[in-house]
Parts: structure tokens; C-alpha cells; sequence
């Protein structure tokens, strides 16, 4: 069955894939670690906008959408074939992955295969022992998908606003589209489906931090940040439980990647994508839609920085056009399908006021946050400290282009000021809020805030070389 | 090597300053050492507590493995509680669902009280299951224990069928 489930993905992943090829055309087997990451999160997203838009047009019942998306693949295939100029390719390409042949990076990269095989064997073990995946899962996303599978005809029933608030029926529609559209092909009601999707997303972004980390750094520096990734249990925890956390943070990481390099090389395709995959990261949770404010603040303040008006139409325009399908379905989705959000709903300014000027729940949410931030996930593991010693151990001196930094980091620091501000101004009890969200959220952040870390520090290679060559230069005195 | 103290009297003053400044390059050279050396250990301390902390994990998620336990997770388990009362609802439609939080006196876990009212749904989807109201045709009851209920006088529900394990199928008060 997980054979049968991973068939009705793979036009899904092709056409992400060739979409990465397109618009970063640099030879298809060029940067291929990275674009397999990457084509996972856009094929999925852009494939779940696609049956969103089918559905409003004609019925989830209809099951031409498979013999559409093969045929969206050999256009873009033929497409491909017929761009593949070699010009473009020494134009447009993102740096290659550089895989040192030293024993540090053999030695880091050894071991990180290793954990990732032992990971994906654990996943296995646990995520069968729970195949339904825990609340989250039921509660929301596999549940929209049942709605959807068992009354086709009715599909906007998911979406009730009849539905317990609890059930979070504005949620966007990314994984319960991709569950409901393989469930539809298939025929059948299998929990194989959310659990593959669950461990593409999963694998996806171990594979996504060690190959954007090495694009920017090398190798051996990537090994270590995703060996941090694997050791936060919350990770391969989450993605067995089909929490929605890890595609968003897959999401996150995914355009602080494409931010950093636009800033680095400053490549059009790079803002495109950024625009697509912080698009893809709202329409997963809506908490991305604070991400997506926070892409949006962050991108006009970079932009204006180098005061140039046509440089601000310039970024807009291509952050816009990758932004414009998934931005199509949120609104459309939001304004006349979902009902209102549990938040917003019943807030006046008189209560937001009282609640932003109480001291003692500016207080409390300081305190989950810095307990989140040291003792992550229960298990005692303080992975967010031990990365932030690294960033103050191994920060790299100038010369170094630090927009390359400032831009995620500052995406991220105003995503977090945005989660900072909902539980501020949170209808629900702060502390019933806190405790069932708060590290979920702060994951969300964690693998893009591990590639900031990682992007702006000395490699290993870099620190053990430096010692030998002093090593070297004291002998030869 | 020794250190000459950075205070140490001496006749010439341009000679003092050239000890003192010996001195800060000498101590210099040792915090950098110091610092280089932090740096070694901390990087491989991160790299085995790294390997450490994914392996535990893995130990922990191996460990839930049980062949003889499998599709007997709650959620699974609560849809095989409910195909009973499932043939005699509609498939679509509203129905209501009271449970303990529902009726007076009784004490309950509110984790508990989700949890089994969102596993219901889940199991009974499409149908839209309307938590705490009985004023529908049809309403489902979720009561736990040896508790003596009685549905009629206290919540004005009249029993239909009694399902076991604390499931019940009520006819409700449309209004």
C-alpha cells in the first residue's frame, strides 16, 4: 500500500522537480540532492493548489486529476527539453554542492547516512503503531480528508462552520488535499497515505538543511547542523504523529534558503521560489500566513535599504509571481470558504488592548519560550542552546557578505515576534494555549534557525585547517 | 616560559611599556589557544551528544514496536467502539453529543473528554457531530463508569439503544 500511495505522488514530485529545473535551470543532475529536497515540499504544495482549484472547477469525484497532472508533467518535460539551452546554464545556477573528499566530511557525512537509515527504520516502528498519527492529525487534517473522501459531493462540508471550533475547520488545506486526493485515486481509506507524506516531509527536511547548509558552507558543516536536526526528538516525534509542524517547518526553512542565496547572488529565480514556497508554508498552517507578513516586512526593508525604487519593483515582482498560486487558493479559500478563525473572532480593541498591556501575560509566554528554548521537547535536550554556543563559538569574521544572514534571521525574528503576538492577544486561557502549542511553534522555526547558525560559522574544516596551518608556520620558525 | 610581571619597577619607562605590551601578546596567545581548544572540544562534544541524543530516539521509537499491538491504537480501537451506533446513523447530517462534562456531578478529565469527542468525529465524519446540544433528533452519548445515569430526568435525552462500553444512542429534543 505505501508502494501504491508513493505512485500517485510521483507525478506530484516529477513536476516539482522539473518546475526546480526550470526555474533554476543549472543541468538536471547538478545540485540534485538539493532539488530532490526541494521538488518534494514545491510538488506536494503546488500539487495540493492544483486539486484545490480542480475541485472548485469541477468535483473531487472526478477522477480525470491524475490524467491532468501526467499531462501538466509532459508539458513541463517537453518544456524543459525545449529551455535547455546551455547558455542559461552558465547564467542562472546555484552553487554547487561542495562534497569534500577530507576524512572530516567523510567521517560527519558517514555517520549522518547511518542515523538517517536507523531514523528511517524508527519512523517505520512507530509511526505503524499509530497509524491515524495523534490529535492533530485526527482532529484536523486527516479528519478535512475524510470529509472530503467519504462525501466527495459535498466536499465544502470540511469546512463547516457547524464544526467544533476545535477542529479547526479554517485551517489551509495542503496535507488534507494531498491525503483526500490519494484516498480518491486509490479508492480506498488508507493511513498509509498522511504517514508517506509524513515521512517525505520528514526526510525531506534532514536532506533539505544538510544540502542548503552545504550549497552556502561545505559538507562536513552540514553534516553537523542536521546531526542537531536528528538529535531534537521533536522531529522524528512530530513526523510520526502526522503533525503538521514539520512540513511547515520544512516550508520555513525552504525560503530562508532561497532569501539567503538571493542575497548572496541576487538571481530573480531565487525570489520566485522564495515567494512559491513561503506561499506553500500558508497554506500548510496558519501560522504561515505570519510567516508570509513576516517574508513580506522583511523583503520591503531589505529592499528599501538600497534605496533604489526599482529595485523594490524588481524584488516585489518576482517575490509576487512565485507567491501568486498558492496566494490564490489561501484567498480565495479564507474569504469564501472557511469560516472564521478561533483568534480573531470575537475580539474587540478594547479586549486586544487590555490583553497587549497586561504585564503578567507578556510574562508567562517570556517563560514557556525560555523553557522551550532550553529543555526542548520534554526531553531534557537543550538543542536550540547548544546551536546558539556554536554561532557564538565558530561566528565567521568578515569578509562576509552578512545580508546573506540578516534577511532569514530577520524573517525568522519577526515570525517568532508574530507567535509572540497571538498568544498576546489569544482569545483561548494563555496557559491551555501555551502548553498544547508553544513547541510546535517554536519547531516550526528551529531547522531554519540551525541554517542561519550554520551559514554564518567557521566550518570544522575551517577550524581544524586554520590550527594546522599554525601548527605548520610554528615549525617551519 | 615565565611571564615578567607587567608592573614591575624598572629605570626605563619605554622599556616598561614594551614588557607590558610582551606581556598582553603572551596572554593573548593563550586565550586564543584557549579558545581554539574550547572550540575542538565543544565541536566534538556536540558531534557525540548529537549521535547520542538521535540514537536514544531511535531507541525510544524502536521500542514502541509491538507486531501483536498493531491497529489497537486509540484511534482505531474508537472506530471499532462506534460501528455499532454507525449503521443506525445517517451518513451525513448532525447529530448531537453529550458525554460526563455534560452532565452534573460528574467528575471528568477535559484531555479525556477531547480526546474521545475528536476521535468520534474523526470516526463518524462526514456526519458533524454538535458537542454539549441535544436538541437534534439524534444524540450521542459517551459515559464512562459504573456511574447509575439517569439520561431521561437529568438531561432530558430517551435512550435508544445501549451500545457497551459507555456508548449510548439517544433520542434528543428538536427544537
Amino acid at each position: 500500500m505505501i508502494f501504491k500511495s508513493f505512485l500517485i505522488f510521483v507525478p506530484a514530485l516529477l513536476n516539482g522537480f522539473i518546475l526546480l529545473c526550470l526555474i533554476c535551470p543549472g543541468g538536471v543532475f547538478s545540485h540534485l540532492l538539493l532539488k530532490i529536497s526541494l521538488s518534494a515540499g514545491v510538488g506536494l504544495g503546488i500539487s495540493s493548489c492544483l486539486f484545490f482549484f480542480w475541485c472548485l472547477v469541477f468535483s473531487p469525484e472526478n477522477r480525470c486529476f491524475a490524467a491532468a497532472e501526467w499531462l501538466l508533467l509532459l508539458c513541463l518535460f517537453m518544456t524543459l527539453l525545449y529551455f535547455k539551452k546551455p547558455s542559461l546554464k552558465s547564467k542562472l545556477k546555484l552553487p554547487t554542492i561542495s562534497l569534500e573528499k577530507n576524512w572530516l566530511a567523510i567521517l560527519t557525512g558517514s555517520v549522518l547516512a547511518v542515523l538517517i537509515v536507523l531514523t528511517l527504520y524508527a519512523f517505520k516502528n512507530y509511526t505503524f503503531m499509530y497509524p491515524h498519527g495523534t490529535f492533530d492529525a485526527y482532529a484536523i487534517w486527516n479528519l478535512k480528508a475524510r470529509f472530503i473522501f467519504r462525501d466527495p459531493g459535498n466536499w465544502q462540508k470540511a469546512f463547516s462552520p457547524l464544526l467544533n471550533w476545535k477542529f479547526h475547520a479554517d485551517y489551509p488545506l495542503l496535507l488534507s488535499l494531498n491525503v483526500a486526493r490519494a484516498w480518491l485515486q486509490m479508492g480506498i481509506e488508507s493511513t498509509r497515505v498522511p504517514i508517506l507524506i509524513s515521512g517525505i516531509f520528514l526526510f525531506s527536511t534532514l536532506i533539505l538543511l544538510f544540502s542548503a547548509t552545504a550549497v552556502l558552507r561545505d559538507s562536513s558543516q552540514a553534516s553537523i547542523g542536521a546531526l542537531l536536526l536528528l538529535s531534537a526528538p521533536w522531529l522524528t516525534y512530530y513526523a510520526t504523529t502526522q503533525n503538521a509542524a514539520i512540513p511547515t517547518a520544512y516550508y520555513y526553512l525552504a525560503t530562508c534558503f532561497m532569501l539567503a542565496n538571493y542575497m548572496k547572488n541576487g538571481y530573480k529565480h531565487e525570489l520566485v521560489l522564495a515567494g512559491l514556497l513561503s506561499g506553500l508554508a500558508a497554506w500548510t498552517k496558519n501560522e504561515g500566513l505570519v510567516f508570509l507578513l513576516a517574508c513580506f516586512i522583511s523583503i520591503f526593508f531589505f529592499s528599501i535599504r538600497q534605496k533604489s525604487s526599482a529595485n523594490l519593483i524588481y524584488t516585489f515582482t518576482a517575490y509576487l509571481s512565485g507567491l501568486f498560486v498558492p496566494l490564490a487558493a489561501i484567498v480565495y479559500f479564507k474569504v469564501f470558504l472557511a469560516p472564521p478563525n478561533d483568534i480573531l473572532e470575537q475580539q474587540t480593541i478594547l479586549s486586544l488592548a487590555e490583553k497587549v498591556l497586561d504585564v503578567s501575560r507578556l510574562r508567562s509566554i517570556f517563560l514557556v519560550f525560555w523553557q522551550w528554548f532550553v529543555h526542548l521537547g520534554e526531553w531534557n535536550s537543550p538543542v536550540f542552546l547548544l546551536a546558539l554556543i556554536y554561532g557564538l563559538l565558530f561566528l565567521r569574521k568578515p569578509p562576509f557578505n552578512w545580508n546573506v544572514v540578516q534577511l532569514p534571521a530577520a524573517v525568522v525574528l519577526l515570525t517568532l515576534a508574530g507567535y509572540f503576538g497571538i498568544y498576546l492577544v489569544t482569545p483561548h486561557p494563555l496557559d491551555w494555549h501555551l502548553k498544547y502549542s508553544a513547541d510546535r511553534l517554536l519547531f516550526h522555526i528551529f531547522p531554519a534557525f540551525l541554517f542561519i547558525i550554520f551559514i554564518s560559522t567557521k566550518t570544522p574544516f575551517e577550524i581544524i585547517h586554520s590550527i594546522k596551518h599554525e601548527l605548520d608556520m610554528k615549525e617551519q620558525k | 616560559m615565565s611571564i615578567p610581571h607587567p608592573i614591575a619597577p624598572l629605570s626605563n619607562p619605554n622599556g616598561r611599556m614594551v614588557q607590558l605590551k610582551h606581556y598582553l601578546t603572551l596572554k593573548m596567545d593563550i586565550m586564543c589557544k584557549i579558545v581554539k581548544v574550547l572550540r575542538i572540544c565543544f565541536l566534538l562534544f556536540l558531534f557525540f551528544w548529537s549521535v547520542r541524543a538521535s540514537l536514544a530516539f531511535i531507541n525510544t521509537a524502536n521500542r514502541q514496536w509491538n507486531p501483536h499491538m498493531l491497529n489497537q491504537d486509540a484511534a482505531s480501537e474508537w472506530e471499532r467502539r462506534l460501528r455499532g451506533i454507525q449503521d443506525d446513523l445517517p451518513r451525513q447530517g448532525m447529530v448531537g453529543y453529550v458525554s460526563e462534562q455534560d452532565y452534573p456531578g460528574i467528575i471528568y478529565s477535559a484531555t479525556d473528554q477531547d480526546e474521545e469527542f475528536s476521535l468520534s468525529q474523526y470516526a463518524l465524519a462526514p456526519l458533524i457531530l454538535d458537542r454539549g446540544n441535544t436538541h437534534h433528533e439524534l444524540v450521542i452519548g459517551n459515559f464512562a463508569g459504573e456511574t447509575n445515569y439517569q439520561f431521561e430526568a437529568v438531561l432530558g435525552l430517551k435512550l435508544i439503544h445501549n451500545y457497551g462500553y459507555g456508548i449510548y444512542l439517544f433520542e434528543g429534543s428538536p427544537e
